[in-house]
């Protein structure tokens, strides 16, 4: 039996503070641990990291996986029976887990995408959580396509910039930019009473001025790509290369690098650990062909 | 206004401060005729705002979870107990130091012990203020948002 569902996978780029010792010495740290003292509470929820691998000849990186406790799980039915629980032992839960590589060298991270599993937000605030250090931080970039990034550069005239953010939430990034706790908190009791702002700036592109303090901003909008807790949903921008040129859109999100794999072989309803490294070592092999993964 | 974590940190020490060095600067005593009243007022005034302090801390521990919790793992919890811890050292030093004033000490040196009591109070008054600003705007807060 083969997997309906197709496997998105993207590429990251792990950046990790001077502080900070290197990620291969605390998931060596973490592969000594018994698994029950590997658990972490993230939120409200529990993480763990359940396999650990070291590189070795036949594996250049290490092979992760992460899984999520979920208290609440799903059902299970026929097509002509309603929908019913699945029995659990008493000390068993649910589960959700993301197959990660990681290549020391590169700095480069390989990560399923798990809608329900544990995704790079909360994989980022795992691996901090065992650091031991409150100052500094690992983060997991997502890589965009190179050919947008090079688009990205050339234009010289940006016309429009657009993006949908998440109102600001309660979250460490407040207390990393140094912001007060008074102005955190009335900016969280005014904040607008919906769940997403959408933005949009148009900007005159015959006035140079205007274009050119944009672009000195542009680098901390695409930033916002890199927002480890999906709080940015739309971030496009537009612009030309020269005056009197086309308008070009560049989507920051939808350009993300990603590679798709369709149906994978199914083990007890579930892709095994081992299929799912598999087409993540493909995916870097393909990257790192194509000279993304240096 | 917007101010930056560092400020707000440091904002009562350094208005206390100041104005403890304005009034030895300006040669400042309290008043000979009210002294003793203005010394039992401001232990008073440093009871009742520890008092209100210890019940803010109840009102810290009431907050809804979801709040509370939000705090914890951002990491302002941390500052918040920091500034009542703050506040209501602030108070308590207000009453120890006006109690100092009914003893020698105002008598040997009036403008340095001036100067202490004002520049204590300034700081109690502030950091209170800094606390009770942040309490208001936690009640103001609505759980499922944050």
């Amino acid at each position: 039996m083969r997997s309906s569902h197709p496997m998105h996978v993207h590429l990251y780029r792990l950046t990790e503070d001077k502080a900070l010792p290197h990620l291969a010495t605390i998931l060596g740290q973490l592969a000594r641990k018994p698994l029950e003292d590997r658990i972490c509470k993230i939120g409200y929820q529990e993480f763990r990291l359940d396999a650990v691998l070291q590189p070795d000849r036949h594996w250049p990186t290490w092979r992760l996986s992460i899984c999520k406790f979920r208290s609440e799980g799903p059902g299970r039915a026929k097509r002509d029976t309603p929908s019913q629980g699945i029995d659990l032992d008493e000390d068993e839960e649910f589960t959700e887990d993301t197959a990660l590589l990681f290549d020391p060298a590169s700095k480069m991270m390989v990560a399923q995408y798990n809608h329900h599993g544990p995704r790079s937000g909360s994989i980022i605030d795992y691996l901090n959580a065992w650091t031991g250090i409150d100052t500094a931080i690992y983060t997991m970039a997502p890589q965009l396509n190179p050919n947008v990034q090079a688009r990205l550069r050339s234009k010289k005239q940006f016309t429009r910039v657009a993006f949908k953010v998440a109102p600001a939430m309660i979250t460490d990034a407040w207390k990393r930019n140094n912001v007060a706790m008074t102005t955190m908190l009335e900016d969280q009791a005014n904040a607008w009473d919906c769940e997403w702002i959408t933005v949009v700036v148009s900007l005159d592109a015959r006035n140079p001025q205007a274009t050119l303090s944009v672009r000195d901003k542009l680098r901390s909008l695409v930033g916002l790509s890199h927002e480890s807790r999906d709080a940015v949903k739309v971030l496009k921008v537009s612009g030309r290369d020269e005056a009197g040129m086309r308008i070009d859109p560049i989507d920051l999100l939808a350009e993300r690098l990603e590679r798709t794999y369709n149906g994978l072989p199914l083990n007890r309803r579930r892709v095994a650990l081992d299929d799912r490294w598999k087409a993540l070592h493909d995916a870097f092999d393909h990257w790192q062909r194509d000279g993304i993964i240096r | 206004m917007r101010h930056s974590l560092t400020y707000e940190r440091w904002y009562p020490t350094m208005f206390g401060a100041a104005l403890a060095f304005v009034a030895w600067l300006l040669d400042f005593s309290l008043p000979d005729d009210s002294k003793k009243e203005l010394l039992s007022a401001t232990i008073t005034i440093g009871g009742i705002l520890a008092g209100f302090l210890g019940t803010a801390k109840t009102i810290l521990l009431g907050l809804p979870r979801e709040v509370l919790q939000r705090l914890r793992t951002s990491g302002y919890l941390d500052n918040l107990t920091l500034y009542l811890g703050e506040a209501m050292l602030g108070s308590l030093t207000v009453a120890v130091i006006s109690v100092g004033g009914f003893f020698w000490i105002m008598t040997k040196h009036p403008v340095l012990f001036a100067s202490a009591w004002i520049g204590v109070f300034a700081y109690s008054i502030i950091a209170f203020w800094r606390v009770s600003k942040i309490m208001l705007l936690l009640l103001r807060l609505d759980p499922n948002k944050v």
